[in-house]
């Protein structure tokens, strides 16, 4: 690591983006009124502060920190098993086959909660489809990214399809605002859905940690490391997209997290995994968190945070790539 | 012209090793193609054995086969009484060590974070370099005479540096074979003579046995006690370099002439009336 005071900063602007969320919104909450309601004072809160903070805002932020952190740690992790800097959290497909499952369960007019299932169910389908078609030759992980994309365009066309076909006037809209994912009717429900997938993939990830890096020197000379690359491969590719499935399935499609987030915390500690896995679950929650606090506080209705991700995150990887590039990866 | 005691213990061996890519892109009726045919030898502790023969003549792969990389469909490879066969790759990698040639990763690593990759056979599966595996790392670097580019950016190193690196490397897995495919190949001049003086260096104080694939014929001259000629995927001739290089097998396996002539104590090749 370049300098080992980063991380403590890393960290400390965590807890104060986590902080000053819980103040940010329409209500207005006082800071003895959090205090109250967090820690029991003896100062007597109103009903509404109480359900506000605890059944709207820190939900809310559980499950904004749940969705960054795990899409930033699985875009670092599928990087370095694609070699490939250039790699989303959604390369083998996940988002459009979430998105077409939410849209189908829309459609049929399914609860919130199927529409999550379905969502799920559909990503991992998507996933699964494209090691199917791409797996053939066993040395190439170009012909999975290919496949990723083949499977991606045959869940858009099938959106697209769904969206044809859905009332314009009730189910389309509820289509269309789920896909540009949004946070602002998440309960704890959702969480605890997604939650289970999500931990087991982060712990998972963060226990071969070290091992990413070997597998990205390439895999003839990770087997010469006494390393079994099939059974690393297969690791992250589970644990990426129970993570990446689970959170599209809280929140609708949220891009560019996964993708500009690992840059980031390479060019901040250098691209050793056994740094940039724990911190990009840090630095991707707090990154969210801080998108998802404007689109429900700088205007005065809620912006898709779907939308402000790419607006803030294209700008931001184009800098990026024009005047950082040497510091986070090569080629 | 190293001449070693053969100390008898042999600690790498081939019987009859064959080797063919299943693939039905080179050939129309969908058979396999050969690249290795019945290849047998023996490598002693302390050995430097080169293999030399023209592109395409299966040093490669005969290389991958003896590091785990590839599965031989026929023969047999032993390290020492074991069959590599029946070793995972976790305890393959701790007895043989195989040096890649260079190549720019991805992600620039420091030089550091390269070498202590090759502890990955001493660590358990989820855990992570502890102190212990970072120091050896620093001792290798420090063996080899690259402890200043620690802290360097991999990527940014010149050939003979990373060749340096991916040796110390190799050192950390404490092999008893190092396995090194084309050591010069992209190295200038001093480089090519430094790494191949670093490898003698390995192999006559610490016991590793070498084994290598070379291009050029008086390296091998100079800084082999073994050597095959591969063509073709069949070994011509094995030997002293000094018994087997000469006008007559050079014209046989590089349809080149070439004429020996002696300073000293070197023998050497020059081409010749092209």
């Amino acid at each position: 690591m370049k300098n080992k005071y980063t991380p403590i900063v890393i960290l400390i602007g965590f807890i104060v983006i986590i902080a000053s969320s819980l103040f940010i919104g329409r209500y207005p909450l006082s800071l003895p009124k959090v205090l109250g309601v967090l820690f029991n004072t003896k100062l007597k809160v109103a009903e509404n502060d109480r359900t506000v903070l605890l059944l709207i805002r820190l939900p809310r932020i559980i499950a904004v920190l749940l969705v960054g952190g795990g899409l930033a740690v699985s875009g670092v992790a599928l990087q370095g098993l694609f070699k490939n800097p250039l790699v989303s959290p959604y390369v083998l497909g996940v988002s459009s086959g979430s998105g077409f499952g939410a849209a189908l369960a829309i459609l049929l007019s399914l609860s919130p909660i199927m529409v999550q299932t379905f969502a799920f169910t559909f990503g991992l389908l998507a996933v699964f489809l494209a090691i199917l078609i791409g797996s053939r030759n066993e040395t190439s992980s170009l012909s999975l990214v290919l496949s990723g994309i083949i499977v991606g365009a045959l869940f858009s066309a099938l959106i697209s399809l769904v969206k044809y076909v859905a009332d314009p006037f009730d189910k389309l809209p509820a289509i269309v605002f789920w896909l540009m994912g949004s946070f602002s009717s998440v309960s704890y429900r959702e969480i605890l859905i997604s939650l289970p997938f999500i931990l087991t993939g982060i712990v998972t990830l963060t226990l071969i940690r070290w091992r990413i890096n070997i597998l990205a020197m390439g895999e003839e000379e990770s087997v010469s490391l006494g390393e079994n690359p099939k059974i690393l491969k297969s690791l992250i590719i589970i644990s990426t997209s129970l993570i990446t499935a689970a959170s599209v399935s809280i929140s609708g499609i949220i891009g560019w997290v996964g993708l500009v987030i690992p840059h980031i915390v390479r060019i901040l500690v250098g691209p050793n995994n056994r740094y940039t896995i724990p911190l990009s679950i840090v630095v991707g929650g707090g990154y969210l968190l801080v998108i998802d606090d404007i689109s429900r506080a700088l205007f005065p209705i809620e912006i898709p945070i779907g939308i402000l991700t790419a607006i803030v995150g294209a700008p931001v990887f184009a800098y990026l790539l024009k005047f950082k590039r040497s510091s986070g990866w090569t080629g | 012209m190293r001449e070693r005691e053969n100390q008898n213990s042999i600690v790498l061996e081939a019987r009859g090793v064959s080797f063919s890519y299943k693939t039905n892109r080179h050939n129309k009726n969908g058979e396999s193609l050969t690249v290795l045919n019945s290849i047998s030898f023996k490598v002693a502790r302390g050995d430097v054995f080169s293999i030399i023969g023209p592109n395409g003549s299966g040093k490669t792969t005969l290389l991958k086969c003896l590091s785990g990389i590839l599965q031989p469909q026929n023969g047999k490879i032993y390290i020492g009484r074991k069959n590599l066969k029946d070793l995972t790759p976790r305890e393959i990698a701790k007895t043989i060590a195989y040096v890649p040639q260079i190549h720019i990763p991805v992600f620039p690593y420091r030089v550091i974070e390269v070498v202590v990759m090759g502890r990955a056979p001493h660590i358990g599966q989820f855990n992570l370099p502890k102190k212990h595996d970072i120091e050896i790392s620093y001792a290798k670097i420090e063996q080899l005479g690259i402890a200043h580019l620690a802290s360097r950016d991999y990527t940014t190193l010149s050939g003979g540096e990373m060749q340096l690196v991916l040796i110390a490397r190799a050192l950390t897995q404490e092999p008893e074979v190092l396995i090194l495919d084309e050591p010069t190949s992209h190295l200038d001049f001093k480089n090519s003579i430094l790494v191949l003086e670093k490898i003698n260096e390995l192999a006559n104080q610490l016991g590793i046995s070498i084994v290598m694939s070379m291009h050029d014929p008086n390296y091998t001259l100079m800084y082999s006690n073994m050597g095959a000629f591969l063509k073709n995927g069949r070994i011509h001739y094995i030997g002293k370099p000094t018994e087997i290089i000469n006008e007559r097998t050079i014209k046989e396996i590089y349809d080149i002439r070439v004429k020996t002539i002696t300073t000293g104590n070197y023998k050497w090749v020059v081409p010749f009336n092209i």
